[in-house]
């Protein structure tokens, strides 16, 4: 897709021309959750509980705005392949300790467990580090959020052939069968989370686009009631 | 005298939440638009701490530092990089290795969680 504006053609899949635009996008947004910030610490009076609860709400809209325009900056630079040039050989092991490390602390808050199963040993993987983490978090902290107190998640390595197998296992609410197709284009939004908040659906697109990306897929086993599995394989 | 943060951001309103929320916290604040506007302003009053955004006009945040950085008397000035781009990994290793004491992206900061990370430079024994 492209347009002229001012004698120049600017073509969408141009990293500059989004970044550009995403930053100017965030910009206004920035703006009012600064301001309603502000307003929720006192800075000009007291609110009446009525509009403490306005403002509440605004600040919240505004982040979730915020986290669809963050990830679909996100899902720009991964289609536009500016990734590639970050390639190294990656212990995803290790990688999965390390993410799982710092999903603790969320877990804890939500009284999760979480739970890690490897094998002894595993092919690196020539990847691109921090995006095979993107794609590993976006499972997991869907997981952890989605799963009511005192629940389970499991992530697990399998390796096969060519291929390496990462999945993310949850107790949360599952998904209606036939809602599976939507979940992994990031058409689904799933019920309220356990914290009263909601997702935007577009996390699962990113680890899918990512998979593909390694040439590999994402996919996803689902029993409404008893929970999910999503699985990233990728190819060494 | 009290503490001065210079906040350089040529988006007034952000400017202004930051100001606001910084001489409500006790701290005296100068703002620039513009990289010029910084460079003359902290030979006019060398501040603790500077606030520097990243896109702004002219010489952008970076290059600003840069500038800084050269003159021996302002090596000193604890500077925090703030954007409301998404920058990856290496791009913030890069300026903390260039010597830049954080990298807050805007769109996840408020102005509360800006003056813990200030107080923590300023004074990092009590944070």
């Amino acid at each position: 897709m492209e347009y002229e504006q001012e004698n120049a053609t600017i073509s969408l899949n141009q990293p500059v021309f989004f970044r550009k635009s995403f930053h100017n996008l965030r910009n206004p947004l920035v703006v009012i959750k600064g301001y309603t910030s502000l307003m929720l610490d006192g800075c000009g009076g007291n609110l009446s509980e009525d509009h403490r609860e306005w403002v509440v709400d605004m600040k919240q809209n505004c982040e979730h705005l915020l986290t669809i325009i963050n990830t679909l900056s996100e899902l720009s630079f991964i289609e536009s392949g500016i990734c590639d040039e970050k390639t190294e050989e990656v212990d995803v092991a290790a990688l999965l300790s390390d993410i799982g490390k710092n999903s603790e602390a969320l877990a804890l808050s939500r009284e999760i467990g979480i739970k890690l199963l490897f094998p002894e040993s595993v092919q690196p993987l020539r990847c691109d580090r921090g995006l095979v983490t993107r794609g590993v978090e976006n499972l997991l902290n869907n997981a952890i959020l989605f799963s009511p107190k005192g629940g389970n998640v499991e992530i697990s390595l399998t390796s096969a052939g060519e291929f390496l197998s990462i999945s993310v296992k949850d107790t949360g609410p599952g998904f209606d069968e036939d809602k599976l197709p939507q979940v992994l284009e990031g058409y689904f939004q799933g019920e309220e989370r356990p914290d009263g908040r909601k997702g935007t659906g577009l996390g699962i697109l990113i680890s899918r686009r990512i998979a593909e990306r390694y040439g590999g897929a994402l996919a996803v086993e689902s029993t409404q009631g008893e929970g999910s599995r999503f699985t990233m394989t990728l190819k060494i | 005298m009290s503490t001065l943060i210079m906040v350089v951001e040529d988006n007034v309103s952000i400017a202004k939440i930051w100001s606001l929320k910084l001489q409500k916290e006790g701290f005296e604040v100068a703002l620039a638009k513009t990289g010029k506007e910084c460079l003359d302003s902290v030979k006019e009053r060398k501040p603790d701490l500077i606030l520097m955004d990243i896109m702004i006009p002219g010489m952008n945040g970076v290059e600003v530092f840069q500038t800084l950085r050269q003159n021996i008397d302002y090596t000193s000035i604890p500077v925090v990089f703030l954007s409301s781009s998404v920058k990856d990994r290496d791009e913030i290793q890069k300026l903390l290795d260039m010597g830049a004491k954080a990298f807050l992206p805007k769109f996840d900061i408020t102005p509360a969680d800006l003056i813990v990370k200030i107080n923590e430079i300023l004074s990092p024994e009590e944070a």
